[in-house]
């Protein structure tokens, strides 16, 4: 299903007013839910591609990556799927990523991953504890999860210029607004320039796996140029744990090795046109937007 | 008119005629053989009817949208058939003169320009007027029988090749900044103009510097308003920021073949060349939708200076590559091979320089899409 832009911003402004960035992940999946979030999901990328837009941006918590992979894989929303461990995108066969819904007071042999970004709740565990849909189901497994991985970070890179260009327009210093000075601004128009690079290649993810992979990445990038440049504008306020900005910057760390990293998909990519001996033509010109 | 249908119909016809098209030299060839090799192409492409296509019919053209325009230059600079920045320079002289000349001289010139009778060259950059274009000082002064010209521009393109020049004088006060520049077109053998060519670092005279003493140019030759040169020059931007650019995009993406073809035996190939793709992606599907929005109707404006920062990203991104993978090829190699990576590697670097830097396209960004307010 396409969503018009009118549609996209209708759903976005309801998701802002649902999802809340205090909340546990499994609170937020519940209100997602009642939203008609399971009819969402098996809608196709567009509006999985909202919903995690808005996760990014609001920075709030949240399962749904499963059950993008379990429509994916063949199997109910709801399920409690596995994922691969960080930085990988195999199918697991002996330890695996599970999420918040796997109760970690009832089962044993799991160890929840606090690491950079506890809020998550993700665990390690056996990966016989997990589905994964049929073997022949993992490469749209892994197509499905990149797109709505690609959207996550887009929306926490979207967040952090949003931070770091207010910081600019309200911080003062040498008697002047930070954002007059042009160090400030072109990193602020780089981290613009990154996130409109990847905001068209999100919209065509619908098309397939090298689209998927390659919105994917460039979302990586935005995120990456947002982390460095905005931590940098922020300064020192930006690095108190007061601050939003921490929880966005880390979480984009750890959302960036789901199904693999920035840089592995990029080597994916690359091997990809080496083995074909072809540069696939990813854009055709067509009189009108995908969206 | 369907884009699919038309591309093949000109693939087809660039298949069958592909010894008359084909260039008579290897590899990149001399600015010389480079120019005839224009010349010849736009040519056979007018011959057969494709230069006009996406062209108004009051100028010799037979219609359609720009998009159209956009493919023929994609198919052309695929094959390698002219240098990309060569010929999409139509894509920004003509529609000037569509806009802003009376009917009967833009019917009259534009199908030179489109046919390869004639080359242009845009005199817009002076010595003390390159990023601030708007302090240029290059004088026209009315007369009896039209304007004076005295002044002097620097980096002209091909204006040692040119029969015209698409110039920009100062007409108001020194202090009237855009206000007071006012837009001509001359013949390049107008008594007074001296070419002085220059070589750009690969060795290629590609530009010059143009002085002007005393060149009288009649008022049929003023293009816009008086004092209303700015805005000429604004028109320009929206197609060399869409068709010019979809251009480039497909040498680009031949240059990335070229490199994958190679298969490269380093650690670090799948990688860079991820990366290259990537940037690559990035640029062609944001120059789509600038190319959609043109054809929509809509004012091509500031958010284009995100097309030019993209474009040369992904240009310095393919030749970086390039030099990468292909170590010394650029820095030992002599064959024609070498020379034409090393001549277009050099040539990226302009990327960031010309059509407004890389900076001003920085300052535009944090100014008018970042409300960044004011720089000090
Ligand atoms: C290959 C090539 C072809 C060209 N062809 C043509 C042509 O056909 N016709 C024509 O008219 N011109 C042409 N030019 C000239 C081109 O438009 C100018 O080089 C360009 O506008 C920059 O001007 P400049 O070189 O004088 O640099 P300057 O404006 O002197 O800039 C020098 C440096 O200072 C930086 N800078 C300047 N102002 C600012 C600012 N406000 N904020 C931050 N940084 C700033 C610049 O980004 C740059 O890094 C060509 C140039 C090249 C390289």
């Amino acid at each position: 299903m396409n969503l018009t832009p009118d549609d996209r911003s209708t759903l976005a402004q309801s998701l802002r007013g649902t999802l809340d960035p205090t909340a546990d992940p499994l609170d937020n999946d519940a209100a997602l839910v009642e939203l008609g979030w399971h009819d969402m999901v098996e809608s196709g990328p567009d509006a999985v591609g909202v919903v995690f837009e808005v996760l990014g941006m609001t920075g709030s918590s949240s399962t749904v990556l499963d059950d993008v992979v379990a429509v994916a894989a063949g199997l109910e929303p709801g399920s409690t799927v596995g994922l691969p461990r960080w930085g990988s995108a195999e199918r697991p066969t002996t330890i695996a990523l599970g999420s918040a819904r796997l109760d970690t007071q009832r089962l044993a042999g799991l160890r929840p991953v606090a690491g950079i970004d506890p809020e998550l709740g993700f665990v390690e565990c056996d990966a016989s504890l997990l589905l994964f849909g049929d073997e022949d189901r993992w490469p749209a497994v892994v197509t499905a999860a990149r797109a709505a991985i690609g959207a996550w970070l887009f929306g926490m890179a979207r967040a952090m210029l949003e931070m770091a260009r207010t910081h600019a327009v309200d911080r003062t210093q040498f008697g002047r607004p930070i954002g007059s000075f042009q160090a400030v601004r072109h990193k602020l128009a780089d981290v613009h320039v990154a996130i409109e690079a990847a905001d068209p290649a999100l919209a065509a993810v619908g098309n397939g796996t090298l689209d998927s992979d390659l919105a994917r990445v460039l979302a990586g990038q935005a995120a990456a140029v947002a982390s460095m440049h905005c931590q940098q504008i922020l300064a020192g306020v930006g690095f108190t744990e007061e601050h939003g900005f921490h929880r966005y910057m880390k979480r984009a760390m750890f959302v960036d090795g789901l199904f693999g990293t920035t840089s592995s998909i990029c080597a994916e990519l690359g091997r990809g046109l080496l083995r074909d001996n072809s540069v696939p033509r990813t854009v055709q010109l067509q009189a009108h937007a995908p969206r | 008119m369907d884009i699919a249908a038309c591309r093949l119909r000109l693939t087809d016809h660039l298949d069958e005629f592909a010894d008359e098209y084909a260039p008579t030299f290897q590899g990149a060839g001399t600015l010389t053989q480079q120019l005839e090799q224009l010349s010849k192409v736009k040519a056979l492409l007018w011959e057969h009817g494709f230069a006009q296509w996406g062209w108004p019919e009051r100028v010799g053209g037979s219609g359609g949208p720009a998009m159209l325009r956009a493919m023929v230059g994609e198919e052309i600079v695929a094959r390698d058939l002219v240098v990309a920045g060569f010929f999409s320079m139509t894509e920004t002289l003509a529609p000037t003169l569509i806009e802003f000349a009376s009917p009967d001289v833009a019917a009259r010139f534009v199908p030179r320009i489109l046919s390869g009778s004639e080359m242009w060259c845009q005199g817009f950059s002076e010595p003390n007027a390159g990023s601030d274009l708007a302090s240029l000082s290059c004088r026209a002064v009315p007369d009896e029988d039209g304007w004076v010209i005295n002044g002097q521009k620097l980096w002209t393109s091909l204006s040692q090749f040119s029969q015209r020049c698409l110039l920009l004088a100062r007409t108001g006060t020194p202090e009237s900044r855009h206000r007071g520049i006012t837009a001509f077109f001359l013949d390049m053998d107008t008594p007074g103009i001296t070419v002085r060519p220059v070589a750009i670092m690969s060795g290629n005279a590609e530009f010059a510097e143009v002085f002007f003493d005393d060149v009288a140019v009649p008022d049929a030759r003023r293009l816009g308003e008086v004092d209303g040169g700015w805005s000429v020059a604004m028109t320009l931007l929206p197609f060399e920021r869409s068709t010019a650019f979809w251009h480039r995009t497909a040498f680009l993406w031949s240059r990335l073949d070229r490199i994958v073809a190679d298969d490269p035996k380093d650690d670090r190939a799948a990688y860079l060349i991820g990366e290259a793709f990537t940037a690559l992606h990035a640029l062609r599907s944001r120059s789509l939708a600038t190319l959609q929005r043109l054809d929509r109707g809509e004012t091509l404006g500031p958010e284009t200076s995100i097309d030019k920062v993209l474009m040369a990203t992904a240009e310095q991104k393919v030749f970086d590559v390039a030099r990468t993978l292909f170590p010394g090829l650029m820095e030992t190699g002599d064959d024609a091979d070498a020379q034409q990576w090393r001549d277009e590697f050099l040539y990226s670097r302009a990327a960031t320089i010309y059509g407004g830097t890389g900076e001003i396209q920085r300052n535009i960004i944090a100014r008018r899409l970042l409300d960044l307010g004011d720089e000090r």
